[in-house]
């Protein structure tokens, strides 16, 4: 009888960890369900011309650089076509005053170099990137063969021009190494 | 004899403790590790191949703004939106035009170029000319379908402040592994 009475004082004492497991599981189900891995954001940096601002004088378009335009065309779901100036077809002398690129759907379009190419969603007919790319790679070549100086691009978009399209310019830049490449601004009041 | 058979009914309980103790590191993990982002919007980035990739945190001079697009007042973004591309600049979850990003940018410079402790003490570079030039850095994190005319926004805002600001960078989706 003693011992019986014993051990039923034993069982007493301990403490009841079961409601406090419960409640670290349900917190643990939370911070596991309410996690998110942020996903990393990549980052294309530029600089804005140090020695100009408020009192830029309008730049006179240099016949040696690449300018394009990129224009909003409203027909339809709208398109955007890339125009340039001064056209210079690879391996020959003759100069164009005006040539636009071809047009590409913009629905999974296949961007980027053959070896790492993705598929791009814009939703509406783009200039083709391809020839773009093409074309700048061999302005850039052979500016630097000419004049050993840096290939400056100006690009100059339309407001509608959706960002996408003109950060894919911006990325072809960069894969070029283009460092000169300047967005038109709109003159200040 | 007695005492024998005790002690082995004590052994048939299951030792909770190394269980507790696992579960308690995981959720000191999670606790630490979530990180509670009120500011930073929803976004679908534009794509590019060759964005660098982002550093550890923890840089307060980087200003950054989301553009995000602009929504209904149900909170959900509408065909004619999306299809328009028009969206807002938004800085710690308030909207700001172009004059008030002046203002918010003025502030940002001249705190950054003050004295602490009433700023970072970050002097100014001086090029020729006399004009001043910020160590601030804007980010941009634009969604991919909204006007690339905000961008401009941006960039015009930047140097219409003194000491002007002209470091700058356009965040967008990291290439993934498809």
């Amino acid at each position: 009888m003693l011992i019986k009475r014993n051990k039923y004082i034993q069982d007493e004492d301990e403490l009841q960890m079961t409601p406090m497991i419960d409640i670290v599981f349900q917190l643990l189900i939370f911070f596991l369900l309410s996690a998110k891995f942020i996903a990393l954001e990549g980052h294309l940096g530029s600089y804005l011309p140090k020695d100009k601002g408020l009192n830029t004088d309008v730049v006179p378009i240099d016949d040696a650089n690449v300018t394009l335009d990129l224009v909003w065309v409203d027909e339809g779901d709208g398109k955007v076509a890339c125009r340039t100036m001064n056209y210079r077809e690879p391996g020959s002398d003759e100069v164009k005053p005006v040539h636009a690129f071809g047009q590409v759907p913009g629905v999974d379009l296949p961007y980027g170099p053959p070896d790492n190419r993705r598929l791009v969603q814009i939703g509406y007919s783009v200039p083709d990137f391809d020839k773009i790319e093409a074309y700048l790679k061999h302005r850039k070549e052979s500016h630097e063969e000419l004049s050993g100086k840096e290939l400056p691009v100006v690009v100059n978009f339309d407001d509608k021009v959706k960002l996408q399209v003109v950060m894919t310019l911006l990325d072809i830049c960069h894969r070029l190494e283009i460092k000169e490449f300047t967005l038109m601004a709109r003159e200040m009041e | 004899m007695a005492k024998k058979r005790k002690d082995f009914r004590f052994d048939e309980k299951m030792d909770m403790t190394p269980l507790i103790d696992c579960v308690f590191l995981l959720i000191m993990f999670f606790i630490l590790t979530t990180e509670i982002t009120m500011t930073q919007a929803e976004l679908e980035l534009p794509f590019a191949l060759e964005g660098e990739a982002e550093k550890a945190k923890g840089d307060d001079t980087t200003i950054v703004l989301d553009v995000p697009l602009k929504r209904n007042r149900g909170g959900n973004l509408t065909e004619d939106g999306i299809r328009k591309g028009i969206g807002q600049i938004e800085y710690l979850g308030n909207v700001y035009d172009e004059p008030e990003l002046v203002k918010l940018f003025a502030k940002e410079v001249k705190y950054d170029a003050a004295d602490p402790p009433y700023g970072r003490g970050r002097s100014p570079e001086i090029i020729a000319g006399g004009r001043r030039l910020s160590q601030i850095k804007v980010r941009v994190r634009a969604d991919k379908r909204v006007n690339a005319e905000y961008l401009r926004t941006v960039f015009m805002a930047c140097q219409q402040v003194d000491p002007a600001i002209y470091k700058l960078e356009v965040s967008s989706e990291q290439p993934g592994d498809n």
